[in-house]
């Protein structure tokens, strides 16, 4: 299980936690990317910053089973 | 001994009514408690002007003009500046952030900042080069547009030198004139163009030939640097495409974008979005202020009515007010618009802002062609073209226009003997500085409901407020990042943007003391000064901590038709927010908040403050 928690106007435009079924390892950044697409805030993941719960970013390196829980905030703002 | 690090302590001050030029060295504690640039300009302009604040008129020799970088510049990836002083638009203190290679010659030049007080008599520019600085007669200079300025003083200092300067907007003491800095980038909130002209202050041009000051710990900034290059860099989207996808983005997908004077925020116009543009207008793409790895500019070309304009993007914001908020959706017209702007030196943002008002008003029927002088209508790119002129040249109606929305809706309203709320509803602004492009009620962009309403900026869309206020969603992240200086499109989280300043600083800055001593401490300085205002205009927070009246309208179209933002949500949300950085309910910093922030000199201020509001 993969739970994504959403920080700021996100979790009011997304939600403020989602968990999914991690079915196969898939890079984390690409699955997060994927899922806000999928929830047309028209954010990539470029654009946010994935943490663990206690706030470290994490490594693009990360796959969708290294982590049980990530958080999501927004932090690139403004243009 | 206290070493600084990063910055050098000195700062050149010339007074433009004596003509005397003088360094002043500002202690290390100073830098420790303000950082720098925006943080270290509320610091300079409280002690110089706090006890007269109200009687300072924005456009007086009284007011001072401050160019600061800060201890990141020239180190971290990017180049910005952030030029302050008491803002002719809030009559409190907007942090204006430019991208300017004069950031760092004026490092270079041994200096962490200019400041600039009194007023010419007759038109000049400063000329620093290292320890040699000449007040130079512009008197050939005023007068000159954007373009043809960068020419003329490329010919008069010899060659092509990074400058600040002033179109005729500025001259003209228009309070939407904005400080340009290489043909097409703008320091446009605040409205420190009219500041600049208020000195007949045409150019500002700097060459430093000297080292950076010295880091700290060089093992740590120097990985730190490659790593922040990396993630910038990472950001491909945004180098490809700058802020102009937003066109589409933001109107299409978030559906916040201004259309007409934010009677809409949702548009399907596919020709207005960055792809047309990339197509046919883009000339130079990417295109970067020293060696910045976002590139997040290009410049765009476009051939209306056989002449031929030169602009950046045009960035979201520029397309964005000069383009849907017009109801232009013609690209090449939008850009043409653009380019005007920049020429005349105005904010686009702020002069989209104030012509859509007016578009509006004449679409009502309330501006008629006697007011205005010839028809307004949504889309016409000759008479909005013809706007900008008249409101950059203070001609006819135009002089109006050219005090920013707020007080051109209070002149209206007198004019017609309307109510003034009749005619302000109409004013998308808080505390007179029109909102940026980002609205608030599909609730799919980055600003929170009370984004603006809690701002000490005001409608400035780089600096909004946001729950919690211990996080990069407060104002108080915005404040750290203009006042390090670092620009928002290349930070990064912030862990890594404290260890760099900690890298290069010598300090030990952790996130508690940012959120919980250094912003908070700029932010209620900046506050203060806010609600003193003055002296034509005085905000009451009962009254204007407030959205405009357009964002609670439910939004008329999109995907998110209906949605708005409700006004208990806005109260309740603004009191946890002023209660989480230890201010009052009305948002006054609470006494017990200035004394741990060591704002001693500010208690007896917001006593009296307090007891003008009626507040206990």
């Amino acid at each position: 299980m993969l739970c994504v928690h959403f920080l700021g106007n996100l979790s009011s435009s997304i939600g403020s936690k989602l968990c999914f079924e991690v079915e196969k390892c898939v890079d984390l950044y690409s699955f997060i990317d994927d899922l806000l697409r999928s929830k047309g805030g028209a954010l990539s993941v470029e654009e946010v910053l994935v943490t663990s719960l206690d706030g470290k970013p994490l490594d693009s390196r990360v796959s969708t089973c290294d982590v049980s829980d990530v958080v999501v905030l927004r932090l690139v703002r403004g243009g | 001994m206290v070493y600084l690090f990063g910055s050098w302590g000195r700062l050149l001050r010339v007074d433009l009514s004596t003509g005397r030029m003088s360094t002043e060295e500002i202690h290390p504690m100073t830098y420790r408690m303000y950082v720098g640039g925006r943080g270290l300009a509320t610091y300079l302009l409280w002690r110089e002007l706090g006890r007269k604040w109200r009687d300072v008129d924005p456009l007086g020799p009284e007011n001072i003009l401050t160019v600061l970088t800060g201890p990141l510049t020239g180190y971290y990836p990017g180049i910005k500046l952030v030029v302050s002083g008491k803002s002719p638009q809030s009559g409190g203190v907007v942090g204006s952030a430019v991208s300017s290679h004069v950031a760092y010659a004026i490092k270079a030049a041994g200096y962490d900042g200019i400041v600039v007080s009194g007023a010419s008599r007759d038109p000049v520019y400063l000329y620093v080069k290292d320890d040699s600085v000449e007040v130079r007669d512009a008197s050939k200079l005023w007068g000159l547009r954007g373009l043809e300025l960068v020419r003329a003083l490329r010919d008069d200092v010899g060659r092509d030198l990074p400058s600040l300067y002033i179109g005729p907007a500025g001259e003209n003491l228009v309070r939407t004139a904005a400080v340009m800095a290489r043909w097409f980038h703008a320091a446009g909130y605040g409205g420190y163009g009219a500041v600049m002209g208020s000195k007949r202050l045409k150019a500002i041009v700097v060459e430093g030939s000297g080292p950076l000051p010295p880091v700290a710990n060089r093992d740590d900034f120097a990985k730190l640097r490659y790593e922040v290059i990396d993630k910038v860099a990472a950001r491909t989207t945004f180098r490809r495409w700058g802020t102009t996808s937003g066109l589409w983005r933001v109107g299409y997908e978030t559906s916040s974008e201004p259309i007409r004077n934010w009677q809409e925020e949702w548009h399907n116009r596919e020709e207005f979005s960055h792809a047309p543009i990339e197509r046919k207008h883009w000339v130079k793409n990417p295109w970067a202020d020293w060696g910045c790895p976002l590139a997040c500019m290009k410049v765009s070309r476009a051939v209306v009515d056989g002449v031929i304009y030169l602009t950046d993007g045009p960035d979201y914001e520029m397309g964005a007010y000069l383009g849907s908020n017009l109801g232009l959706f013609e690209v090449d017209k939008v850009i043409a618009l653009s380019a005007i702007a920049d020429d005349l030196g105005l904010c686009g943002i702020q002069v989209g802002n104030v012509v859509g008002f007016a578009v509006e008003l004449f679409e009502r029927g309330m501006l008629t062609e006697d007011d205005v002088g010839y028809t307004l209508r949504w889309g016409d790119f000759k008479s909005l073209k013809k706007l900008l002129e008249d409101i950059a040249y203070r001609r006819g109606f135009g002089a109006v226009l050219a005090e920013g929305v707020y007080r051109s809706a209070v002149e209206i309203a007198k004019r017609k003997r309307l109510p003034v709320e009749d005619v302000l509803k109409y004013a998308v602004q808080v505390k007179g500085i029109g909102v940026g492009a980002h609205g608030i009620r599909s609730r799919k962009d980055y600003p929170q409901p009370i984004a603006y309403a809690a701002s000490v900026q005001g409608g400035d869309h780089t600096s909004v407020a946001g729950l919690p206020a211990n996080s990069e969603e407060s104002e108080v992240w915005s404040a750290f990042l203009d006042s390090a200086v670092i620009c928002m499109f290349t930070s990064v989280e912030e862990d890594t943007v404290l260890k760099f300043l900690n890298a290069v600083t010598g300090w030990s800055v952790t996130k508690d003391e940012l959120y919980g001593t250094i912003g908070p401490r700029i932010l209620s300085l900046q506050r203060i000064l806010l609600l003193l205002g003055g002296p034509d205009v005085r905000w009451d927070p009962r009254k204007h901590d407030d959205n405009p009246p357009r964002f609670y309208e439910p939004l008329p179209t999109g995907p998110y038709a209906g949605s708005l933002v409700p006004r208990e949500e806005v109260s309740k949300n603004l009191v946890e927010y002023y209660r989480q950085l230890g201010w009052d309910d009305l948002g006054i910093p609470t006494e017990e908040t200035l004394r741990k922030l060591g704002l001693y000199d500010a208690v007896d201020v917001v006593r009296a403050l307090r007891r003008e509001l009626g507040a206990s």
